[in-house]
């Protein structure tokens, strides 16, 4: 607000590139010890992804978002055939199948579903009126979303079939619809809580009790969780410095170069530099929001929306779970943990925020 | 409007996460931090060898060794069993074995636990080389015990074994870790603190694999204090293959200084097999330790037995003390003494007849010290066992010794709940009854005789490290030298060819010493011989004891005779 109009629409594209050069930092901390005799240069092969993505973003700012949306249904079949391809020859890695491999090149459908899902509901929702809808539409959107929720979760990957739900519901509120059936949903949704539990693979509910008490297992499950807390810890205010970070250069920190990447943050740059990566974050979706507050095109607003939740569910699940204030989950910290259908998938959702915010239809 | 409702949302959860971050890396960061610099900095402790053990004459008893153990760092491992497999082939140990043992000693991910206990050194040095393919695989080398004479000096050296967490919690303060060996019989008990060295060791920067990344300190450990015995390793092995098949006592001793030339307890074990790993290595100690014979017990001092008729040199003296009997005076043996309505007989049924306390000795007469113990009285007879050191622990440096029983009015009424009477005064001037005593305590009585009236201490270490062992000085009894004198004439005399010692004679060596044929609840008769020689001047004072062994007179004196031929030759023939 102090910033005039003309220098505001630049802080959305240099807090993301600043985000950007900050990730490849942490990725080069992160992979620089690295396992002696597999070093892997992840700077690299994210700065690949980065080109990739940065070149896709540009193409749907070029063109307008309208035309995303028209071809959003076709999308949403495609991507759909992608997931009950993995689900039926994919090659599992970690031991969970989420990858398929097309001409040498893995991708994660259940990455590009997150853009997929939130263009199609867009086109869906902004063709009616809640007013003139009602229920109807609102069990289409729930069919919508059922299908990639179950298929995922199939794979099994928990934590990326649940963040569909709550932009679901964000999507729905800006809508229009009434609060009573978000309470409603959300009071059924608890009431089958213990009947998911008996649902969820042992490994699911393994992460999950561990959450509650990282000590009855400190070795295997709660592993994780302590190791990240030591991290961050340790960290303090001012950080023990680039490359100085004994849990992530001696190795003590697993998969700290994708979905633990902010432990490394703590640990080397401290409470400051935590702060800064989180206060980034909150510019690029508060700028989010602010195109869909001042927009009164329900197609942008409702993507806009749905673009700024999904950043958000993984900001906060992401971080809160390095913490130890969430279970683990496998999502990554958006622009910054390494994975390249991850940063291509989110590079174009930024662009498609870039497009809304420079669109003057 | 509804975005600013999704906004709030928004910014609450942002708050939430600054509070959490700030809460773990502001409020608790100095908690973090200490975390974080423990899993970082790890200390490899380097095992002090023991100190080592030797004989009189310097000759190794006990040693440390050096033996290789393999570990496996249990994250390591745990991740890549192909490590745990590679291991197998080359040890050539089954993987469930391994697995087994890596579970039973992981206690941190990162701190390497032990799978296999004294790998042969080629085997080890064939693991370092492939240590790069090998991940996660340390070889320690690690001090071991070793006993170079096994049985024979099991029960005087004792054993040592791994602490248990009660003890460790205990024993913490001062210097234990739980991965340390603590002396649990014999020599290594009771000197455990001076035979355990300082452990010294690497402070270390590791990585998660547990892998040296640089050494930050260096202590170097240090060596435990040596033991040189008073023991002579020859005569006690030719004691220990003399009596191996036996269940005896025998002990050997300066009856001046109270030094142990030899302490031999048969049956006996193996001390090997409880230090040393190898794979049946719990069922062996099983055996070891349910054998019926009781093999860990040191009989010459943790076993009270009835002595028998070496029990008349107390009360011989007793009597010559209290006046009782005169050296000329003689008394009537017809072969039994009757006491009220009992009968108690002479073991010489057709009676020794008229004899001065001199032959009674000789003939280990029953009737005269019968007559003569009932004549001093239970009290002036318990006084004496007590000033002969019978009734409680000789103070030798062994522990867990018995202190024997000394019985009198006051024990009887309090144990049994009576009065005492004259039959067992009877009994306990020949040995028997309730009266109970160590072989080591026998020896330190005919000591006494020997010496001329000292109560001495035994004692087996001469020497810890440089140092003089501080020996307790004997005790000074107050007895007659003429009274000592009669009973030493009545000893020799055990030793000729008309006493009950025949069979102890050596050539050129006189020797002094008393029989016992002692009498238990059930089974054949203990046997029993104790000597010293020269009896002139004497420089040896010998204890044999066969439990369950028979005759004294035939057994016992049968084994001292070959006892003493060894000592003669060794010793006395310069």
């Amino acid at each position: 607000m102090i910033l005039s109009e003309r220098k505001r629409s630049y802080l959305l594209p240099s807090a993301l590139i600043l985000l950007l050069i900050l990730g490849c930092a942490a990725l080069y901390s992160a992979s620089y010890g690295g396992e002696s005799g597999t070093k892997i240069n992840y700077v690299a092969l994210q700065l690949r992804w980065i080109a990739i993505g940065a070149c896709l973003a540009g193409l749907v700012f070029i063109i307008n978002y309208k035309r995303l949306l028209e071809l959003s249904y076709l999308f949403y079949a495609a991507n759909l055939i992608l997931l009950l391809i993995v689900m039926f020859i994919a090659q599992p890695k970690l031991g969970a199948a989420r990858w398929v491999s097309f001409f040498g090149v893995n991708c994660q459908p259940s990455e590009l579903m997150k853009l997929v899902i939130i263009l199609t509901l867009a086109r869906f929702l902004s063709s009616y009126k809640y007013k003139e809808a009602g229920a109807g539409c609102v069990a289409v959107c729930l069919i919508l979303v059922f299908f990639p929720v179950i298929l995922i979760l199939k794979q099994p990957d928990l934590g990326t079939s649940l963040i569909f739900i709550p932009i679901l519901f964000a999507m729905l509120y800006i809508w229009g619809i009434r609060l009573r059936y978000i309470v409603l949903t959300f009071i059924s949704g608890a009431a089958a809580a213990p009947l998911l539990w008996t649902l969820l693979k042992d490994y699911q509910k393994q992460r999950l009790l561990v959450f509650i008490n990282p000590d009855i297992d400190p070795l295997g499950a709660g592993y994780t969780i302590i190791q990240s807390k030591i991290a961050i810890g340790s960290g303090g205010f001012w950080g023990k410095g680039l490359l100085r970070g004994s849990q992530g250069q001696l190795n003590f920190l697993p998969e700290h170069h994708t979905d633990f990447i902010f432990s490394c943050i703590g640990e080397e740059w401290g409470f400051i530099g935590a702060v800064i990566v989180i206060l980034l974050f909150f510019i690029i979706i508060w700028e989010g929001l602010n195109i869909a507050q001042r927009s009164e095109n329900m197609e942008k607003k409702l993507l806009a929306v749905g673009i700024s939740t999904l950043f958000v569910l993984h900001v906060v699940i992401n971080i809160c779970m390095c913490i130890g204030l969430m279970p683990v989950v496998g999502l990554p910290l958006p622009f910054i943990s390494y994975g390249g259908s991850h940063i291509i998938v989110f590079l174009i959702l930024a662009g498609i925020l870039l497009n809304l915010k420079f669109d003057d239809s | 409007m509804r975005i600013v409702h999704i906004k709030l949302v928004i910014l609450l959860s942002f708050i939430l996460l600054i509070t959490g971050l700030g809460r773990i890396q502001l409020f608790k960061g100095q908690h973090y931090k200490r975390q974080s610099r423990e899993n970082r900095v790890r200390l490899i402790p380097i095992m002090a060898a023991r100190g080592n053990i030797y004989d009189r004459e310097g000759k190794l008893l006990a040693k440390s060794r050096l033996s290789f153990n393999a570990a496996v760092i249990p994250r390591e491992a745990g991740s890549n069993s192909s490590t745990l497999t590679k291991l197998s082939a080359i040890l050539e140990i089954p993987v469930a074995a391994l697995r087994e043992k890596l579970k039973q000693n992981a206690i941190n991910p990162f701190v390497p636990a032990v799978v296999a206990e004294d790998i042969p050194k080629k085997k080890a040095i064939l693991i370092e080389e492939k240590i790069l393919r090998l991940k996660g695989i340390v070889i320690e080398t690690v001090p071991l015990r070793e006993y170079v004479y096994e049985e024979s000096t099991a029960h005087l050296i004792g054993y040592i074994t791994k602490l248990t967490w009660q003890e460790y919690k205990k024993l913490r303060f001062y210097g234990y870790r739980i991965v340390d060996f603590i002396g649990r019989t014999g020599l290594e008990a009771a000197f455990d603190s001076y035979l355990k060295g300082e452990d010294g060791g690497y402070q270390i920067e590791v990585d998660n694999k547990g892998r040296w990344i640089k050494i930050l300190g260096h202590k170097a450990p240090r060596k435990g204090k040596d033991l040189h015995l008073t023991i002579d390793i020859e005569l006690q092995n030719y004691i220990y293959n003399l009596t191996k098949e036996r269940k005896a006592a025998v002990c050997v001793m300066n009856p001046f200084s109270g030094e142990v030339l030899a302490m031999v307890s048969t049956p006996s074990f193996n001390p090997n097999v409880i230090v040393s790993p190898s794979p049946q290595r719990s069922r062996k100690i099983k055996v070891i330790f349910n054998s019926k014979d009781s093999v860990m017990t040191n009989r010459n001092i943790q076993s009270a037995y009835p002595s028998g008729s070496v029990f008349k040199v107390v009360t011989a003296l007793c009597a010559l003390e209290t006046k009782v009997v005169d050296v000329g005076q003689t008394i009537n043996c017809p072969g039994y003494f009757k006491l009220g309505r009992s009968t108690f007989r002479c073991w010489y049924s057709k009676g020794h007849g008229e004899e001065t306390i001199i032959d009674a000795l000789k003939n280990s007469c029953n009737v005269f010290f019968y007559k003569a113990g009932l004549g001093a009285g239970i009290d002036s007879l318990s006084s004496y066992a007590r000033q002969f050191g019978f009734g409680r622990p000789t103070g030798i440096e062994l522990g867990g010794e018995a202190a024997g029983l000394v019985p009198d009015k006051e024990w009887k009424l309090k144990k049994k709940g009576e009065r005492w009477y004259d039959g067992e005064t009877v009994i306990f001037a020949i040995g028997q009854g309730y009266f109970l005593a160590t072989p080591i305590q026998i020896l330190r009585m005919i000591s006494v005789i020997a010496n001329g009236g000292n109560l001495v201490c035994p004692q087996i270490v001469k020497k810890i490290a440089d140092l003089e062992a501080c020996s307790k000085k004997p005790r000074r009894l107050n007895f007659k030298k003429e009274n000592l004198d009669i009973v030493r004439r009545g000893l020799k005399l055990v030793v000729s060819d008309s006493g009950t010692g025949r069979r102890a004679q050596v050539e050129g060596v006189r020797v002094a010493g008393k029989t016992a044929t002692a009498q238990t609840s059930s089974g054949l008769t203990h046997a029993c011989f104790t000597c010293f020689f020269p009896a002139d001047k004497p420089e040896f004072a010998l204890v044999v004891f066969l439990e369950h062994g028979g005759a004294g007179g035939v057994e016992a004196a049968g084994v001292s005779r070959q006892i003493i031929e060894f000592i003669k030759r060794k010793y006395l023939s310069k």
